[in-house]
């Protein structure tokens, strides 16, 4: 038996997905996907915040352990895979592939210089297993596909790629669903980009009992008769109907009978809560009307007033994201042809809620949820290795302009307003005059009767005749810090109860740690010694202890 | 074709209901605006009904059959019944004259039999498709409609009404996003011209019968304005937006009476009352006993100067009172019966002032509406009178200036909502040219771009 | 009087019929017309229409307000005394009482400034202010939507609020401190990669022996605990607070210590991050 896998690989900020194939019948054999990132932190900023506080090396080490332990469980005999193609964001591509990052970490030439940094080209790439420390025949090939410009990676070329709009003639708008959510406007092949800070609210982080998701998570809402129904993931990630409540009291109108139970809300299930709540009046922002100022859903799932804040003002950023592109190109958002929405949160949100709320311009008329783009392109890749070139000059050839939205005066305009609504509650109509008055266009009114194309059934459509394979990832980083008195206070104050200390010996478990957005372990320690750079992999621990035993 | 440049009113006082300057009179011995007011009473066929030409039919009969026998069970002195058709009747001329056909056999009946008073309006539905070529004018549905409308002359119908929706696509446009200019050119100029169309058309078919061109409304506009405006908690347009369509839309449904129409106008047109000040034709109107159809912010004030009080509209279906043709007509005669006892008592003045006064501060479209104000309207509308555009404005402004004034007395209040989305449009108002052809020119390089259905051709633009 | 106004006049409407609207959103008035508001404006002219060219965020009037009193002979200090930043303080009433938003705040604040930077101009040198702040956007980060805020709240409150704009290396931050002697600063960053620059700043101007009253830090992903791990600083949670913190600097004599056990109070309302 001679098989030959190809293995298609896309690396999100909230997860890694495999795919294997059978590079004669381009057939998916198997899929296996993590349920996070391995290393700590909720966003990328989070992982290259990490990458360049504990070391690119260490960094690099412990997202390829993850990827490997990954494409282990593909249930495929590695030494059969002449083809790996991987696909994400620049940061993602640059850790993967082991090369320069400081250029992301910051903007503005005074960092830069100051550390004497130069930003990599990032071009189509073929590289080899060992020079990334990829666990497959030392002769297969490693795609890594450009990014467009430095800040605008693969992930976001793949979105392109995809919706398949660069050549043909009308106006597109195109977008991620992520914490940094990139979004295109394409006007005749002529594309403007931006990317959008939209924060972890929209992955359900910063929300109380938000969650990324996974089993248990309620993933939507619908409106009934008599309150709202909640819909739930089940083990095998599936939606399922939950019980039916009263949202301004959680009392159980209808119990759904082995209904999963509900551990928290995610991102596209808090967009729900949110759309139906402005919709009945049960918000009025920025406040909850309910008598404790909380919403209510199954098994005492909750979100505040905060948690309703935070996920307006992030749908906001996308909200002036898309007006800033429409307002540089010089288009109206009534005239877009057809939008697209990418990513796993793109494909799962509901449409409709997604619209009234926002997050795409209530004027769409054409939607399309595209799902995962960037595993879709490295399938496209392991099947048509020559396609890395066209993507290449397809990148490098695209007339594009990237609006930086930070320094862009219209989007701090318009963002500013987004702030008045969400934390102040400013009304919507005054929103629209403001716009008015700036001279910028008003947000057109909802299209009258939306069409929602929803090509396959889940984000990755087919999963294989092997099927799904959920693989835990994290690691154990170790320190012991000079100085350390074994008091247990960082222990004590880790919400993630991501430490253990072992005579001395700190241990950090990765997939548990919520990283640099956190350090409460660090800033908490009386002694100031607890040192999270000064953290190393278990691996990289007995190396050294090699070194000194010989 | 004369437009009105003065009043034919001298004085708001007189206006009142039940009496018309121009009373009508139709066969089975009613008359309209002479001295009593008539009600109405208007049912939709159930669903299913249009599957085939019999099941309207014999719904339309129906529908006569249950209003009559319930009008002379309570001892009503008269009574108008109006049917609105679906697609499929004016679609099918031959359903139409059957339905009418029928329907004028029954009223005739109770007539002979009862000596009880009765019109029969039919009102074909306007099923013109403006974004499909050839458009408004000249389709084979444009055509329909005048077979239809000839079909009900023919059959019995005693007037006819219909319910035009020139100039929608650009006040639709308008209105959804509070371009105040847009919903003046969809009212004022597309909705005037398009009138004239059609409306030389329907007086030319009722000339040969005996049956009278009754009227239009600006349903499709001034109407869709005041549904999206909703309760007085709704923001999705300001009602001070509405009154000002509503303004504009007196001085387009006006075009009907030019054209030769000579009312009762048109139970849906709370315009009416603005076009009655002006041209003295009887209106029909609806408010309270409406609300089976829609829920409006003057329900009493309404029937301050009606002449024909309506129900709008509601399907046919059983009610605990018996089926919706009884109940409804049930309840438009009793309100009736309380206007024509206020008259020959010499209370009618108390009475249209006490239905005034519940409402005329409720809302602003309907302080635009009370008689005294809606008199002033007309005033700015023949002071234009020559020219569909500029009168259509000059009604807007002056709806806006009686708005302003109660809101300095002190007898309105507005929320900012109100106020601003006001000040902003009264703004744009004031700045446009007084020239109409500038005007038009202005909107059509903007709006044919911006409003896809939008077809100058069927405006002969 | 007509029949119907003599019915009117016995009627009391809220009988028959209430806006409920109004009555839960209040009427609408001119901002002028606010009762606070007009206690705070002047009532003599030219002030009167100075200020409310400010309280209308309309730059042009304010222009040729300030021009006209100038070309009358009045003293550019009154004419920010008593006209422009009257103006401003009905402005900031109004934005607390929600009224005025975001957007009204940044047009009348660069109205105001506007007509300030016109008076020195006359008068010479900088006005008087109740003191000097400094804010900067941490060296690497573009995002300073949150530090353009914290500038406006401070000069609309009368500081002299010195702006360093973004991505601001950290010698350039220890040379304004150094030549400003700032009363308060402030650093604020989106990214977490950025925030780090903040302790190293206060490094730094310890080793060269300076220091700030307090150092406020807030932005997008920067905690308290952060904020608190290192010395002279303060967090900042909303960039209105940035003027209360810097009054309470110079009134009470508050220093960056006090700041942190007393936020909730110093700010007047209360505060999640310090409960």
């Amino acid at each position: 038996m001679n098989y030959k896998y190809g293995i298609a690989l896309d690396i999100g900020t909230s997860g890694i997905r495999a795919q294997a194939l059978d590079l004669k019948t381009s057939q998916v054999i198997s899929t296996a996907i993590t349920l996070r990132h391995p290393l700590p932190g909720a966003n990328v900023v989070d992982h290259l915040h990490f990458a360049i506080e504990v070391g690119r090396e260490t960094t690099h080490k412990l997202l390829l352990d993850a990827i490997n332990k990954v494409i282990k469980s593909l249930n495929i005999d590695l030494n059969n895979v002449t083809r790996v193609a991987v696909c994400g964001n620049s940061i993602q591509l640059s850790l993967f592939h082991n090369i320069e990052i400081r250029d992301l970490a910051y903007w503005g030439q005074h960092a830069l210089d100051r550390l004497k940094v130069t930003p990599p080209q990032r071009d189509a790439t073929i590289t080899t297993p060992e020079k990334v420390g990829l666990e497959v025949n030392a002769k297969a090939e490693i795609y890594i596909p450009p990014a467009i410009k430095h800040e605008i990676g693969a992930d976001a070329l793949a979105m392109l790629f995809k919706a398949d709009i660069l050549e043909k003639k009308g106006i597109f708008l195109v977008s991620d669903f992520g914490t940094n959510a990139e979004i295109a406007l394409i006007i005749n092949g002529e594309v403007y980009t931006c990317s959008a800070a939209a924060g972890p609210a929209i992955e359900g982080q910063m929300i109380e009992k938000g969650r990324l998701a996974s089993p248990g998570t309620i993933c939507d809402l619908e409106l009934t008769n008599y309150g709202w129904k909640t819909h739930i993931l089940d083990d095998n990630l599936l939606t399922q109907e939950g019980d039916e409540v009263d949202p301004s009291t959680g009392k159980i109108i209808s119990h759904k009978e082995n209904s999963a139970k509900s551990i928290g809300i995610t991102g596209t299930g808090v967009i729900a809560a949110f759309s139906l709540g402005l919709d009945n009046g049960l918000i009025t922002l920025p406040k909850i009307k309910s008598p404790d100022h909380q919403i209510h859903l199954q098994d005492d799932t909750y979100l505040t007033e905060k948690d309703i804040v935070n996920i307006g003002k992030a749908l906001g950023a996308f909200r002036a994201a898309y007006l800033t592109l429409a307002e540089e190109a010089g288009v109206l958002l009534e005239d877009i042809d057809a939008t697209f929405m990418a990513g796993a949160s793109g494909f799962y949100v509901d449409p409709l809620k997604s619209l009234n709320v926002g997050q795409i311009p209530p004027s769409s008329q054409e939607i399309y949820q595209m799902g995962n783009t960037s595993l879709a392109m490295a399938r496209d890749l392991i099947i048509d290795p020559s396609l890395l070139d066209k993507l290449q000059s397809m990148a490098k050839g695209m007339r594009s302009k990237h609006i930086m939205l930070a320094t862009s005066s219209i989007f701090e305009k318009i963002y500013s307003l987004e702030l008045s609504i969400y934390e102040q509650g400013m009304p919507f109509w005054m929103y629209n005059e403001w716009l008015n008055k700036y001279g910028f266009q008003k947000v057109a009114p909802r299209s009258f009767n939306p069409q929602i194309h929803r090509i396959f059934e889940r984000d990755i459509p087919e999963l294989g005749k092997e099927g799904l394979h959920i693989t835990k990832v994290g690691s154990i980083l170790e320190a012991e810090f000079e100085g350390c008195t074994n008091c247990k206070t960082c222990l004590d104050h880790c919400p993630e109860n991501a430490i253990t200390i072992e005579n001395g010996l700190i241990k950090v478990r990765t997939d548990l740690c919520s990283g640099m957005g956190c350090l409460k372990c660090a800033l908490s320690c009386p002694n100031k010694v607890f040192k999270y750079g000064k953290l190393l992999s278990s691996e990289e621990i007995k190396a050294a202890q090699a070194e000194t035993d010989l | 074709m004369k437009r009105f440049t003065r009043m034919i009113y001298k004085n708001p006082e007189e206006l009142i209901f039940g009496h018309a300057k121009f009373p009508v009179s139709e066969r089975w011995n009613i008359q309209f605006g002479a001295g009593y007011v008539v009600p109405e009473v208007k049912v939709a066929p159930q669903e299913g009904s249009e599957a085939s030409k019999e099941k309207m039919v014999a719904e339309c009969r129906n529908i006569a059959q249950s209003a009559c026998k319930r009008a002379v069970s309570i001892g009503l002195p008269s009574f108008m019944l109006e049917q609105e058709h679906v697609f499929q009747q004016t679609n099918n001329p031959e359903w139409a004259a059957e339905c009418t056909q029928i329907q004028a056999e029954i009223l005739e009946r109770y007539y002979d039999e009862y000596g009880i008073s009765v019109a029969l309006r039919q009102t074909p539905a306007d099923i013109r498709v403006e974004e499909r070529a050839p458009g408004l004018r000249g389709s084979d549905y444009d055509n329909k409609i005048e077979e239809t409308m000839e079909a009900c002359a023919a059959n019995g119908a005693s007037d006819l009404c219909i319910e035009t929706m020139g100039g929608k696509s650009a006040s639709d446009y308008g209105i959804s996003r509070g371009d105040i200019k847009a919903v003046l050119f969809g009212i004022g100029v597309l909705g005037s011209i398009d009138m004239e169309y059609m409306w030389k058309r329907i007086v030319n078919i009722c000339r040969r019968y005996d049956c009278r061109p009754g009227g239009d409304t600006d349903c499709a506009q001034a109407n869709t304005a005041m549904f999206m405006a909703g309760g007085l908690l709704d923001k999705d347009i300001a009602h001070t937006t509405a009154a000002l369509a509503r303004a504009m839309a007196a001085a387009r449904s006006l075009v009907a009476v030019e054209c030769g129409a000579i009312g009762p106008l048109k139970d849906c047109g709370y315009e009416n009352p603005i076009v009655k000040a002006i041209s003295g034709v009887p209106i029909a109107t609806e408010g309270k006993n409406a609300v089976c159809a829609h829920s409006d912010l003057m329900g009493n004030l309404t029937a301050a100067m009606t002449d024909v009080w309506s129900n709008e509209s509601v399907y046919h279906r059983q009610e605990m009172g018996g089926t919706t043709p009884e109940v409804w007509l049930q309840a438009t005669g009793y309100e009736a019966a309380l206007m024509n006892t206020a008259i020959q008592t010499g209370t009618g003045e108390t009475l249209r002032d006490i239905y005034t006064l519940t409402d005329k501060y409720r809302d602003p479209q309907g302080l635009i509406l009370a008689y005294d104000n809606a008199y002033r309207i007309g005033e700015a509308i023949v002071n234009y009178g020559n020219d569909p555009y500029l009168r259509a404005r000059a009604a807007a402004l002056e709806a806006g200036k009686i708005i302003n004034e109660a809101v300095d007395a002190g007898k309105l209040y507005l929320t900012r909502f109100e106020r601003d989305s006001l000040d902003n449009a009264l703004k744009i108002l004031e700045e446009l040219p007084m020239d109409s052809d500038q005007f038009t020119d202005e909107c059509l390089r903007t709006y044919t771009r911006k409003v896809p259905e939008f077809d100058p051709k069927s405006y002969e633009l | 009087m007509t029949h119907i106004e003599e019915l009117e006049s016995k009627l009391d409407q809220n009988f028959v019929a209430i806006r409920y609207n109004v009555e839960i959103e209040g009427p609408a008035i001119r901002p002028e017309n606010d009762l606070d508001v007009r206690n705070i404006l002047p009532t003599e002219e030219p002030y009167k229409s100075i200020a409310l060219a400010v309280l209308y965020g309309d730059m042009d009037a304010s222009l040729s307000n300030v021009n006209d009193g100038l070309e009358a002979g009045l003293s550019p200090v009154d004419i920010i005394n008593n006209g422009l930043m009257k103006g401003m303080d009905a402005v900031s009433l109004l934005y607390t009482k929600g009224f005025y938003f975001l957007p009204d705040l940044m047009l009348s604040g660069d109205s105001m400034m506007e007509g300030v930077r016109v008076c020195e101009k006359i008068l010479g040198h900088k006005s008087e202010t109740k003191g000097t702040t400094v804010s900067f956007v941490a060296e690497g980060d573009p995002h300073d939507i949150g530090k353009n805020l914290v500038v406006m709240f401070l000069r609309a409150n009368g500081y002299d609020a010195i702006d360093l704009g973004r991505d601001v290396p950290t010698t350039e931050v220890i040379d304004a401190v150094e030549k400003y002697k700032p009363l308060f600063m402030t650093g604020t960053a989106l990214m977490t990669t950025t925030m780090t620059v903040f302790p190293k700043v206060v490094e730094e101007l310890q080793k060269k022996g300076l220091e700030v009253p307090a150092f406020g830090c807030g932005g997008g992903s920067v905690r308290k605990d952060f904020v608190e791990s290192f010395p002279m600083s303060v967090y900042g949670v909303e960039a209105y607070h940035a003027p209360k913190l810097a009054d309470s600097i110079l009134k009470d004599k508050k220093t960056w210590k006090e700041l942190r056990k007393e936020y909730s109070e110093i700010v007047g309302e209360f505060v999640s991050e310090y409960a």
